[in-house]
């Protein structure tokens, strides 16, 4: 069919743009499922790799301080393959700085199995020495063999830095949730020490204070953990941790299910976006072709030639978008496994390996998307009969429209344009419909980055400046009385600081069961704020607990029902305590409740964990030489860490925000000049009756109108249907609870953006109708 | 007969629209004899398009058969169909309807490279007089030129029978007799059985034969002893 294809070629010519279009997007959804699928792939499997090679726990127990022999006899228990003890404590570390970075260290046994570091460079750290992470000993200008001073209980105690290392415990640099999006690698260090060494510095020679065990063959995660709580709950078990909790770890395996699902979805929106540009293109193509494909037809071309004809179209574009993808993808791959590998994790590259399988999925992906959508909209074809070479294309049946039937009265109270242009309307529903599916999907794709901005922003100033509105929370070595609590205040000269108790406990309701820390806070407590999910305000309550949303939809409790409570704190007694309210809460999972209540519970009266703190000055510098503080977490430095990743983030949504803009562009585009070619010659007519062509831009502007507000009125439910689906498919967690945004300001700005299009669109409109040519409309026969 | 090539029998066709019938075709027989010249005249309307149509085997009567070469049409399942549009059938338009996405050559082309053993394109395309034309476009071209490509486009499949649907109905006078002249010549030199539809009462005197066509029914079939030659008819 060479003159066929010759024909193919050159009428591409005339809608190059289009076609260039969607063989960009094509080439996006190939580079987009070859680079995310082999660098998801490989991450994941070069993850497992270290894991497994150095050897990363399953289970991670937090003990009160017992004797090494304790935990090894563990390993006894079925379920449990290794087991071996531990000293973790949080110190600080004195760099040179004015403020000591708080410094988690972990004190591992010597020749032990388990969690086992990789020295980047220099030896094991022995007596007097500690291994640092690598990315807080670069934050720091640290280098192996400098002398720097731990700081335990407002002591100095000096060390040298025997070597920079990896752990595949710290993979990413945090151990707190709340450091999960903003890891801080200049205040917070990791650093690796021997156990007998840790230990002597923290006045726990001899003890161990954690236990981490591997599974045995054959056994769960959740088996081990049973046992180990059966063998171990009420001979100094404060908590189990799996590995799935070990924050890391989840952190890791958190992005490694974006990167997943990214690797999934991408490509299909890319190519489906294609694929709705094809179905116009062709759909336009079939119809203005109408009589050249009556004359194919009348010379005896079969209707599976004159199909595959325009199919070739279709095929052609999902063929070179695919080559040019999958090439371009096999390239990226290796550069773009790097720069993820050394962004986000701190672990030394492994390999990479291409998976070829991909060049069959791409393919075959392609070929259904762009050879479906080609046969769905060259199928036209096949009503098209010889005979209707001779005719020009029937003219649509005049009927009167459903608005003049039924309400008559309003129909005669239209001005002629308005209708004329429901005239329009009613006729050709499918291409109105098309127009306002195309403004609601372009809304849509519009508005989800906004949402996502909008979500991001909530998390983080949601949680700490509605809720936890202190500027610091202080965590005692060990429980301090009112008494000591008062004294330090006067002494660091601090404004409004309030006692708090917080313990693991081990809550349940029927056959469910929770790990949830638990906060007492006094009754009046003003520097942390609490509000219902119907987002009224609530304070502590006298008797009966505070349950976060995610832990109420865990448990399956609502306000009014009971929970049993146990913790260590409570020497596993157990207690029944009233839900009183679940309130928001969007990271991590925490329960409150008052003072006198938590009193009950531990029988233990003046003695708090900590507190929280409301002062505008630097305490990390004022309190950093007083011994009982393990721990200051400072908000504004989360703050400061979000504000650091919100600026990514909104580069990224940007990003979002134009590839969602020029796709909604692209769609309306298309569809109001497939709306224009079509009417070429009817217009033209209006024209040659002595309309001008603004009367006729009026026509299709009232349309345009017309469509535009119904697919906003669409989009908005569409777009928030769709977020919410996005929020409640992946993003709930124990760690993570997103909020069910509603932001009007995303829709103000989608409304805007999208409007702005539609703009933008008619203006293109004007000049396509300005310029018909009304000699080459009227003998558009010639085809 | 035995020369018989392509006929009706009994052919109607009502073509329905919503309440209103509109009887096309009413119980029309005719036979075209192998090598005959056949116009077709009769006013708007009168049915000459469908039955044309019908003939060429684009469009199905609503009752009656068509036959070719002793076989009848209806007996044709799809790709057969298309198969005798392809091989037996040449087809000229009123309006030309040449793709204009191509070249004269191609045009013509579109068709060669369907059959198996189409007329030499060359000896077509100088046969109707644009050798020189060749590598135009059709917006390149004159009407007349463009009627030629045309019915190059129809003969060079080396058609059984050529069925034109009022082929000078755009065209001017003059260029009009060049293109019944052209009609007639190939008619005579390659002994295609050619039926054409016109308007014009005094083209009827070039035919072989002339059906006159009235509200759906043939009205008067005349043997002509002795056509005009083209160049002799006047309008
Ligand atoms: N697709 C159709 N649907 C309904 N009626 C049709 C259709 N095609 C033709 N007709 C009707 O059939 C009748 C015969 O039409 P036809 O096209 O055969 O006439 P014609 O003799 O070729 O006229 P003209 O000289 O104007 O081309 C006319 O009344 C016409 O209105
Ligand atoms: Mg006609």
């Amino acid at each position: 069919m060479r003159s066929l294809d010759r024909r193919l070629l050159r009428t591409a010519a005339e809608s190059k743009l289009q076609i260039m279009a969607v063989v960009v997007i094509i080439t996006l959804a190939l580079i987009s499922l070859v680079v995310l699928t082999n660098v998801y792939e490989n991450l994941n499997q070069s993850l497992l790799d270290y894991y497994e090679r150095q050897s990363f726990a399953h289970l991670f127990a937090e003990l009160t301080p017992q004797p090494p022999e304790y935990v090894e006899g563990l390993s006894s228990l079925r379920e449990i393959e290794q087991a071996e003890g531990r000293v973790v404590a949080d110190v600080r570390m004195d760099v040179g700085r004015d403020i000591y970075p708080e410094l988690h260290l972990v004190g591992l046994p010597q020749d032990g199995l388990l969690n086992r570091p990789q020295i980047v460079e220099g030896s094991p750290p022995t007596r007097g020495e500690v291994a640092l992470l690598t990315g807080f000993a670069e934050a720091n200008g640290l280098q192996v063999g400098d002398e720097v001073d731990l700081i335990v209980r407002g002591e100095a105690i000096s060390v040298e830095v025997s070597a920079t290392a990896s752990s595949p415990e710290f993979l990413y640099p945090v151990t707190d949730i709340q450091q999960i999006f903003a890891p801080d690698q200049k205040n917070r260090g990791i650093a690796l020490a021997d156990m007998g060494f840790a230990a002597d510095i923290l006045g726990k020679s001899g003890q161990i204070n954690e236990a981490s065990f591997t599974v045995a063959e054959g056994y769960s995660q959740q088996d081990a953990e049973d046992a180990v709580e059966d063998a171990m709950e009420g001979h100094g078990l404060l908590r189990v941790l799996t590995r799935d909790d070990q924050v890391s770890n989840y952190s890791v395996m958190l992005r490694m299910e974006q990167m997943e699902d990214l690797s999934h979805s991408v490509p299909v929106v890319f190519l489906a976006i294609a694929a709705v540009i094809i179905y116009m293109l062709l759909l336009r193509m079939v119809e203005s072709d109408r009589p050249t494909i009556g004359v194919l037809k009348a010379t005896g071309y079969t209707d599976r030639e004159v199909l595959l004809h325009y199919l070739k179209y279709a095929l052609a574009m999902g063929g070179a978008g695919a080559v040019l993808g999958m090439g371009i993808g096999h390239l990226l791959v290796r550069p773009v496994a790097e720069f993820v590998f050394l962004q986000f994790f701190d672990m030394p590259f492994l390999h990479v390996q291409l998976n070829w399988a991909l060049i069959a999925v791409g393919g075959a992906l392609t070929l259904v998307f762009c050879g479906g959508t080609g046969l769905l909209a060259a199928r036209g074809v096949l009503r098209i009969v010889p005979a209707d070479a001779m005719r020009p294309p029937a003219p649509p049946a005049g009927k009167r429209n459903l608005l003049e039937v039924y309400l008559p009265r309003l129909w005669d109270g239209l001005t002629f344009f308005t209708r004329l242009s429901l005239r329009q309307l009613f006729r050709n529903k499918k291409r109105f419909v098309l127009a306002v599916l195309g403004v609601a999907f372009a809304y849509t794709l519009v508005v989800l980055p906004f949402y996502l901005l909008g979500i991001v922003d909530a998390i983080a100033f949601e949680q700490y400046e509605e809720f936890e509105v202190y500027d610091y929370a202080l965590i005692f070595d060990q429980p301090a009385s009112e008494s000591a609590i008062s004294e330090l205040r006067r002494e660091a000269d601090i404004g409004i600081m309030e006692p708090m108790i917080q313990y693991p406990f081990t809550v349940s309701k029927g056959w469910r069961e929770e790990s949830v820390p638990v906060r007492a806070l006094p009754e009046g407590a003003s520097l942390q704020r609490f509000e219902n999910e119907r987002g009224q305000r609530v304070s502590i309550p006298s008797s009966g607990i505070l349950v976060c949303e995610y832990m109420a939809g865990a448990l399956g409790v609502e306000p009014g029902d009971r929970i049993r409570m146990s913790s260590q704190a409570t020497d596993e007694r157990e207690y029944t305590v009233e839900v009183r309210e679940v309130i928001r809460q969007t990271i991590g999972s925490v329960m409150y409740t008052s003072h006198e209540t938590m009193q009950k519970m531990t029988g233990q009266g003046d003695a708090y964990t900590g507190a929280l703190v409301q002062s505008p000055d630097d305490l990390r510098y004022r309190l950093r030489e007083v011994g009982n503080i393990g721990l200051i977490m400072s908000v504004q430095q989360i703050l400061e860490g979000f504000g650091e990743m919100m600026g990514v983030v909104i580069a990224l949504c940007s990003i979002l925000v134009i590839l969602g803009g020029v796709f909604a562009f692209a769609i309306l585009f298309n569809v109001a000049t497939v709306g224009i070619t079509e009417r070429v010659r009817e217009f033209s007519s209006m024209r040659v009756l002595g309309y001008d062509s603004k009367a006729v831009y009026r026509i299709v502007l009232h349309e345009n109108v017309l469509a535009t507000a119904l697919g906003l009125l669409l989009g908005a439910p569409l777009g928030h249907m769709t977020i919410v689906a996005v929020i409640e498919a992946f993003q709930r967690t124990e760690m993570l609870y997103m909020p069910v945004p509603f932001h009007p300001v995303s829709h103000l700005f989608a409304t805007a953006l999208v409007c702005a299009f539609v703009a933008v669109v008619m203006g293109a409109v004007w000049f396509r109708i300005k310029n018909i040519d009304l000699l080459e409309a009227l003998s558009a026969r010639m085809t | 007969m035995s020369d018989d090539i392509l006929g009706t029998e009994q052919v109607s066709k009502v073509y329905q629209q919503g309440e209103v019938k509109v009887r096309a075709l009413q119980d029309v027989s005719v036979q075209m004899k192998s090598g005959e010249f056949i116009v077709i005249v009769g006013p708007s309307g009168s049915g000459k398009s469908t039955l044309l149509n019908i003939l060429g085997g684009m469009d199905v009567p609503t009752s009656g058969r068509v036959i070719y070469a002793g076989r009848s049409l209806a007996e044709l399942d799809e790709s057969e169909l298309t198969d005798y549009r392809r091989n037996e059938i040449g087809f000229v338009f009123q309006l030309y309807n040449l793709l204009s996405a191509l070249t004269a050559r191609e045009n013509v082309q579109l068709a060669t490279e369907l059959v198996n053993s189409p007329l030499e394109l060359d000896e077509v395309m100088h046969k109707v007089g644009l050798d020189d034309r060749m590598d135009h476009f059709p917006s390149q071209m004159s009407g007349g030129e463009q009627q030629r490509v045309a019915i190059a486009r129809a003969l060079a499949k080396n058609p059984g029978v050529l069925l034109c649907d009022e082929p000078t109905g755009a065209l001017d006078y003059e260029t009009g007799i060049k293109i019944l002249g052209l009609l007639r010549e190939l008619n005579r030199d390659y002994g295609t059985t050619v039926a054409i539809i016109t308007h014009n009462t005094a083209v009827a005197d070039m035919g072989d034969r002339v059906l006159r066509m009235r509200s759906g029914e043939i009205v008067e079939q005349r043997e002509n002893d002795d056509p005009v030659p083209a160049e002799r008819i006047v309008w």
